[in-house]
């Protein structure tokens, strides 16, 4: 399958705007007893250094398993079975798993989706900033205490120093969140994937998470995913958009492009599911009938045209390419709208 | 909600089984260890229970002619020290073993159940007395409550199964006490109490359904136990008393002939070892089967 | 922290004396006692001069008293069997050997039991784990004795490596050893394996991974650090059964310790015997009940916080 990409500044300069992460291609199954479920179908996807992209989709799309992926973390009964990966110019898939530990937590780092799990119950705060700086960078055990004092200053944790001392169980979750935040800063990374990070948080705390993330990406001119079913976060957080489903990009473009011209008749749904203040008020939600499905079959075809009121017989026969439709805006689909009917 | 059926616009409309217990039983039969052990389980209690029809001789038909004999068209297992048919000692022995180890777990549930529901559910002084109670029990080991029963009011089969059954309780207890205590906060509780629903009935009805899983789990785990528990009694001579046909005792009084003939010791063992093996995974599957957790 | 001690140990004061009250009382409940059982009966005369002399004669409540008065003084009595030694003399001879096989049970078992455990969870679903747990679960096929026999037939008759049981050398710890050891082992694989297995799920070991930390030290202080937790109620517990010796494995090796005392003493109604053999495995319960509760609310920061704020 060809697909194109489009739009990704590229410059052949290193630094701030250098692509950091370019993946072509990328699949990734689970088999399951008998049943392999295709979590991820050809994804391209590319972020550069100071750039926020943000990828879209419901539940099973396959944003999570693609960004465990990329970090090469499936293990069996997964496996990714094509696609390139490179990481700064060097392909990560075929490095052994040393390599790989060397780059996590280093140079790209994770933000996790429960904050409330992700920390060990049995240790400190504060151990868990000695474990990944002493881990890569050898620092002593104090300094690592320091600098993870520092960080969680950074973060906005009040009172670091003796949050550093405290068990996971004794913060919020809004703190919690911001103990990953920080242990994914602390090596300074590069390439941060925030894997839905503010869907286990109260909505007040959800501004000040996000604010927080836009900071830290500014300032360090990290390139930055950031997963999320949530369009209005896309839209005030994000640079760039891709949008999933089924395990494929249907629609990739800038934010300001895709609100404003969606493409992919999926994106319309999805923008039409947002109900609006300035609406009518008898109109009724929006809803896209159906359900999105659990791939275990690779068969021809969009996988959105069973729900797509737009399917015509093509699009049941022929899976659709991601054709670009203007600069940096691509869609897969036979008839994207306001394209050709 | 018993089925759920499966959207899509244009298709047909697939309904599919998702009880509860339709679930379990799917997970069950993926276990292929569980599902063999299960057979093997079950094999053993329908031997226990078909003896008279299955056993050719009986158990205490001796053949003073016949001694310590090998395995023979009339004895296909051979036969014991004192000319008794080795088959049918087995399948006899196979209802001993069996009848122990179910009378006995079912003696604990009936006097630690009840107690458990009634400390879980209440809580306050009863779960005090519960736990003082419990407490008092553990420090005497069951081994030692059970000896000086037998020491006190004789041994023999159902001395056994009386003995061990209470001086074992405190499990069930335990086990239904941390059902109910998890239980009793549970939305579908509060909701039913809510509605003025009757304690007994919210215990019976309500709870009883969700707990029963790991106290069935817990039922089956107990069975090697108490196999081996009764088979230590024979061994020491307190339990099952000649001619009566036990595993545990069989391989004790068969140990001595091991050179000689030892398919009088060794048989028992193949058995004792099939049973607790069997009982063993089956409980392991029919515990990882009902706990939805455990699925991938 | 320490009042819940304080009140733990009070509780478990409690009932050890409600424990040892039962069990004199079970004693004497039934008609016959110790000397109704010997072969020739005794002159009746005969019969109330022993029973002057040990006390039978008086009331259940005195002789009770008397007996806690005496044991708070280290005083046992002098048990019926062999009226030449004290209860604590003939005690104190048996209970290194018994103390000795259960102590090298436990650590084998336990040491033994977990990494085994841990390693099957790691490398789960691999041949190693099929290995490992078909090893464990040998373990819970036969009752130790017979195990023990086995062992006899192969190792001592048979090969003629180790000796078939008494007490002296160092070898003869050996077979005991591990036919009491394979069934705790199996099943402290068992549950380690189970218990790892649920964490290595967690999101925090995930994480961990996620942030480049060695396998290392991802099994160690993430996996089975918080795998072990639940562990210590479990095997605690267990650790009074195997101090205080298997009957069985002394019988079948012939060794010295405690376990034929269990057996003779409660079938001869040697009263002060057994009160001892009672109070030391009720101490003996009673500690390792408070010590794993203490050990859990240690290592579980979680409740030992909580435990603080009470």
């Amino acid at each position: 399958m060809a697909q194109q990409r489009q739009g990704i500044r590229e410059r052949e300069a290193p630094g701030e705007d250098a692509v950091l992460l370019d993946v072509r291609g990328l699949r990734t199954s689970f088999v399951l007893g008998e049943t392999t479920v295709y979590a991820v179908q050809g994804l391209d996807v590319s972020v550069a250094g100071g750039e926020r992209l943000g990828v879209v989709g419901e539940s099973g799309s396959g944003k999570s398993v693609a960004a465990l992926s990329v970090m090469g973390m499936i293990r069996p009964p997964g496996r990714v079975t094509d696609g390139e990966v490179r990481f700064q110019g060097q392909e990560l898939r075929g490095l052994p798993e040393s390599r790989m530990r060397r780059l996590r937590g280093r140079s790209m780092a994770m933000i996790p989706q429960n904050p409330l799990t992700s920390l060990n119950p049995v240790l400190t705060v504060g151990t868990h900033f000695q474990e990944v700086l002493r881990q890569h960078l050898g620092m002593s055990r104090r300094a690592a205490l320091e600098r993870g004092v520092e960080l969680l200053r950074l973060v906005g944790v009040p009172d670091p120093t003796s949050r550093v001392g405290e068990y996971a169980h004794r913060l919020s979750g809004g703190q919690r969140q911001r103990v990953m935040i920080a242990l994914a800063m602390a090596c300074e990374p590069r390439l941060l994937i925030a894997d839905e990070p503010t869907t286990a948080l109260d909505v007040t705390i959800q501004a000040q998470i996000l604010e927080l993330f836009d900071g830290l990406v500014a300032d360090g001119g990290l390139g930055a995913i950031l997963i999320t079913h949530n369009l209005g976060i896309v839209a005030s957080h994000c640079d760039r958009v891709l949008v999933m489903y089924a395990g494929r990009v249907m629609e990739t473009a800038s934010v300001r492009e895709l609100f404003a011209h969606p493409a992919h008749p999926y994106t319309v749904g999805l923008l039409r599911c947002v109900p609006r203040l300035s609406a009518e008020r008898t109109r009724r939600f929006h809803a896209i009938p159906g359900l999105p499905p659990r791939v275990t079959e690779l068969v021809p075809g969009c996988p959105f045209a069973p729900r797509c009121e737009r399917a015509t017989d093509r699009c049941r026969q022929e899976t659709p390419p991601l054709d670009p439709l203007a600069t940096g805006h691509s869609a897969a689909c036979w008839h994207p709208v306001g394209g050709e009917a | 909600m018993s089925t759920a059926a499966i959207l899509e616009p244009g298709r047909p409309v697939r309904r599919q089984r998702s009880s509860f217990w339709w679930l379990a039983w799917a997970r069950y039969r993926r276990n292929k260890l569980a599902l063999v052990s299960g057979i093997i389980a079950i094999a053993i209690l329908v031997i226990a229970l078909l003896a008279p029809l299955l056993a050719r001789y009986g158990y205490a038909q001796q053949n003073l002619g016949e001694v310590l004999a090998g395995p023979s068209l009339a004895h296909p297992l051979g036969t014991d020290e004192l000319g008794r048919d080795m088959l049918s000692r087995m399948i006899y022995g196979a209802r001993t073993t069996m009848t122990v180890a179910l009378l006995v777990p079912t003696i604990g549930t009936l006097i630690g159940l009840p107690i458990g529901v009634l400390a879980g559910w209440f809580g306050g002084i009863i779960d005090f007395i519960t736990l003082r109670l419990v407490e008092v029990f553990t420090m005497v080991p069951p081994l030692l409550l059970a000896l000086l029963l037998i020491a006190l009011y004789g041994s023999g089969l159902w001395h056994v199964i009386l003995f061990l059954g209470i001086s074992g309780w405190i499990g069930y207890a335990r086990i239904a006490r941390a059902q109910y205590l998890a239980l009793r906060d549970r939305e579908f509780v509060v909701a039913a109490r809510a509605l003025a629903v009757p304690n007994w009935r919210i215990m019976f009805e309500h709870i009883l359904p969700n707990a029963a899983g790991p106290m069935i789990v817990f039922f089956i785990q107990q069975i090697p136990a108490t196999i081996f528990a009764e088979a230590g009694y024979s061994f020491l001579g307190l339990g099952v008393q000649d001619p009566l046909a036990d595993w545990g005792k069989m391989i004790t009084d068969g140990e001595q002939y091991l050179q000689v003939s030892p398919l009088v010791a060794l048989l028992p063992m193949i058995g004792i070892a099939l049973a607790t093996l069997s009982y063993s995974f089956f409980g392991d599957g029919l515990r990882d089967a009902l706990d939805p957790s455990m699925s991938r | 922290m320490l009042s819940y001690l304080a009140q733990r140990f009070l509780t478990l004061i409690i009932v050890m004396i409600v424990v040892t009250m039962i069990i004199f009382g079970l004693m004497h409940a039934v008609p016959g006692g110790p000397f109704s059982q010997t072969q020739q009966p005794l002159p009746a005369f005969a019969m109330r001069n022993i029973e002057v002399k040990y006390g039978l004669n008086q009331p259940i409540w005195l002789q009770y008293l008397k007996w806690v008065w005496a044991a708070l003084h280290g005083d046992f009595g002098i048990p019926f069997e062999e009226p030449t030694e004290t209860v604590t003399q003939l005690i104190s001879k048996a209970w290194p050997v018994t103390l000795a096989v259960g102590a090298w049970t436990i650590v084998i078992s336990y040491v033994g039991g977990i990494a085994l455990g841990l390693i099957s969870a790691i490398r789960q679903n691999t041949w190693i784990d099929w290995v490992l747990t078909s090893f464990a679960t040998t373990g819970i096929a036969l009752p130790n004795y017979v195990v023990g026999f086995l062992l006899i037939v192969v190792f001592a008759v048979t090969l003629g490596w180790l000796p078939t049981g008494g007490w002296g050398q160092p070898q003869d710890l050996i077979l005991p050893v591990i036919a009491f050891a394979l069934n705790p082992m199996a099943l402290c694989a068992r549950y380690t394996r189970a218990s790892a297995l649920e964490v290595t799920h967690a999101d925090y070991v995930q994480m961990g991974r996620a942030r480049g930390l060695s396998e290392w030290r991802i099994n160690l202080n993430y996996v089975l650090r918080t795998a072990l937790i639940p562990l210590i109620t479990i095997l605690g517990p267990n650790i009074p059964n195997l101090l205080t010796g298997s009957i069985f494995i002394e019988a079948t090796f012939a060794l010295p310790g405690l376990g034929s005392y269990f057996t003779t003493a409660i079938l001869r109604r040697d009263y002060p015997m057994i009160m001892c053999l009672v109070l030391i495995v009720a101490v003996l319960w009673g500690t390792c009940y408070i010590l794993s509760d203490v050990a859990y609310t240690l290592v579980d920061p979680r409740i030992r916080l909580a435990g603080a704020s009470r």
